[in-house]
């Protein structure tokens, strides 16, 4: 039998321990743990990175303190951490407004991470900021550009796409990227990372119909492929589309056929 | 009689404790080939302690079935009493093997030592080392493994293989162990259904050859160079992922995906919706390479995404696979991983699944930080394989 002065102690006891778990946050508990655990004998303690990440998720801003401090932490492991609980979160689309204002300055420190994937985690969380990724993170996206590293060149892109307004030098950076000189390989793979998008802006829609001109003949389909998704061309874009079509001119081919569709739908509005 | 028994027993054992082993040194085995033969010759030295002993030296060949030996063809051999200490020296001898090394697998080797009783011919000791062993007349002979030479290690490459017994086919798979998953909203097509869609898993636990993944890479590794000199065959290498299927959330009204919800019509809203392929252009393998006469190793790494959702997150991995052939019959591995925690995973070495990894749950939440790396797995770990 439980006398009372036992389950008073017992509460008591719950209640003196509650002012520190309100200090710890999860994240916080869990990058500890992980700091004071040797590398070989991590593994128990990354089985529980899932559920010290969906606890966190309960409370966002009491997590902040140690996701700026893991987005900087010298260990690597724990860098990742930050950014995939950052990216998750965008996932899941539990940010409060202006939630990730906090982290653009960290995030953008980590675009040339070492470790490729805590850049791309990086890149991907400044790329995808709602609505639009801020205007600060274009030198951040340049930059990881500029590293010319395969891996990271998708969000790169994606965000430099995403941003409201593009520097001159953004532009011809994106330009760069997309013409012909890139080669046959780094273009296709460049040209595979923006099938996702569902907007094209003025500098890559400009980059991909000088390579329908300039291009190599074997990309053509996988240019083609991004134009012809809705709302992709509009009505500006006919005169660019008729020169590519006169530049095909000697060419009777399917590509000819697909770019007089692409300048019907554009002159219908981009429908 | 028990008396008899027990004083037969006593002798036995003092017997047994007063022997040291014979040791083997010195042999080597060359294999040659000659317009009208191929020969294996040999010769070593065998060192006895003072017991008397008999050596056998032979040259066979084994034709495999499946994993199992088959019958031993004996193509050569020498064997003769030991003496009572002492040392024997094999002089260069050699066999001559015109049917033989084309079909089967062969190999030379010392059969060990034994001691006998005073009393008759029954065995007494024998090397504990290689635990195969057979019947020769009345006694048992039992191989040193020490002095086990192999053909192929020592003289002759591209040698004969039929039964790929040097081969190991090294795959590493991703899949998602569940009926099916909740997702983001399917919204490749444009058409979204609602705030999440289902997306169809494999369905499995870990498994050999399973048809079902969401990405596969895999290649051939032959550890042995006396086999392959490059260490793997290229022509093997596969790089596949599972089709990506999603449906609306009424499939699962009834708990489970099958069948009866491919309603052959997409971008509905009902039943199956939407269908793709994941690209394998992030799906590199870097470097299957040959580390030593013994060793290969093969990096699997890469990444894919769901072709029906975007932004989505990849499946991460990168694994190095080690393969190091003790014996044709006896392969380490090695293996470093480095893997999500959504979905599972799982590395194939041979017939045999070395590491597989589940996933702990498979909630929205749960994949998204998972995918993202957050608990993502790093792991060595090792083992061998027995043919």
């Amino acid at each position: 039998m439980i006398d009372k002065l036992t389950v008073l102690l017992s509460l008591g006891g719950c209640f003196s321990a509650l002012p520190l778990l309100a200090q710890r946050s999860h994240l916080e508990e869990y990058f500890d743990r992980l700091r004071h655990t040797p590398l070989e004998s991590r593994v128990a303690v990354q089985r529980d990175g899932p559920l010290y990440g969906e606890a966190a998720l309960g409370n966002l801003e009491r997590e902040v303190a140690a996701l700026l401090q893991g987005l900087d932490d010298r260990d690597d492991y724990i860098r990742l951490q930050a950014t995939a609980f950052l990216r998750a979160v965008q996932l899941l689309r539990m940010a409060p407004p202006g939630y990730f204002d906090q982290f653009v300055p960290a995030l953008s420190r980590r675009v040339s991470d070492k470790a490729l994937r805590v850049a791309f985690n990086a890149l991907e969380c400044l790329a995808m900021i709602e609505p639009r990724p801020p205007q600060d993170a274009e030198t951040a996206f340049l930059t990881a550009l500029e590293r010319n590293i395969p891996q990271v060149e998708g969000p790169a892109l994606t965000g430099l796409a995403r941003l409201a307004f593009r520097t001159q030098r953004a532009n011809e950076t994106i330009a760069a990227m997309f013409a012909a000189e890139a080669g046959e390989e780094a273009l296709k793979r460049r040209l595979n990372g923006l099938a996702p998008a569902r907007e094209l802006p003025e500098p890559f829609k400009l980059a991909l119909l000088k390579l329908l001109t300039s291009g190599p003949e074997s990309l053509y389909d996988n240019v083609l492929k991004l134009l012809e998704k809705p709302g992709i061309v509009e009505l500006a874009d006919v005169p660019a589309l008729t020169r590519v079509l006169e530049s095909h001119a000697h060419v009777d081919s399917a590509v000819t056929e697909r770019i007089r569709k692409l300048i019907q739908t554009a002159s219908e509005g981009g429908k | 009689m028990y008396t008899r028994i027990i004083c037969a027993l006593f002798l036995l054992g003092l017997a047994a404790y007063a022997q040291s082993d014979p040791y083997v040194s010195g042999i080597s085995v060359v294999w040659y080939d000659q317009p009208s033969a191929q020969v294996i010759s040999y010769s070593g030295t065998v060192t006895s302690p003072d017991v008397a002993w008999y050596y056998d030296v032979r040259v066979e060949g084994f034709l495999f079935e499946g994993d199992n030996f088959g019958s031993a063809l004996r193509a050569g051999w020498s064997e003769g009493n030991g003496g009572t200490g002492g040392y024997l020296t094999w002089y260069p001898d050699s066999v001559n093997l015109y049917t033989v090394v084309s079909n089967h697998y062969l190999r030379a080797y010392f059969v060990g030592w034994a001691y006998y009783d005073p009393f008759g011919f029954s065995l007494i000791a024998s090397n504990p080392d290689w635990g195969g062993g057979y019947w020769f007349g009345t006694t048992v002979y039992a191989y040193v493994a020490t002095a086990l030479i192999f053909l192929g290690q020592t003289a002759h490459e591209g040698m004969a293989d039929p039964n790929n017994i040097s081969q190991f086919w090294v795959s590493a798979r991703a899949f998602i162990p569940y009926n099916y998953l909740e997702g983001p909203p399917d919204d490749v097509t444009g058409q979204i259904c609602g705030l999440t869609s289902i997306f169809e898993g494999d369905d499995r636990g870990p498994q050999v050859n399973p048809t079902r993944y969401r990405t596969m890479q895999g290649i051939t590794l032959v550890p042995d160079q006396a086999y392959n000199s490059p260490g793997y065959i290229a022509k093997t290498r596969a790089v596949r992922v599972g089709q990506t299927n999603s449906f609306a959330s009424d499939a699962v009204a009834d708990n489970v995906l099958d069948s009866r919800d491919y309603d052959n019509i997409l971008n509905d809203c009902h039943l199956w919706h939407g269908t793709g392929w994941a690209s394998t252009s992030n799906m590199q393998f870097a470097n299957p390479r040959r580390e030593s006469a013994t060793r290969v190793a093969v990096d699997l790494a890469g990444n894919a995404s769901n072709p029906l959702v975007f932004p989505s997150p990849s499946i991460d991995w990168a694994h190095t696979v080690r393969l190091e052939a003790i014996t044709p019959f006896v392969t380490n591995w090695a293996l470093t991983v480095s893997h999500d925690c959504f979905p599972a995973h799982e590395v194939q070495v041979g017939s045999s699944v070395v590491y597989s990894w589940m996933p702990t749950g498979n909630s929205l939440s749960t994949v998204a930080l998972c995918l993202g790396g957050m608990g993502s797995i790093t792991d060595i770990r090792s083992g061998t394989i027995y043919r």
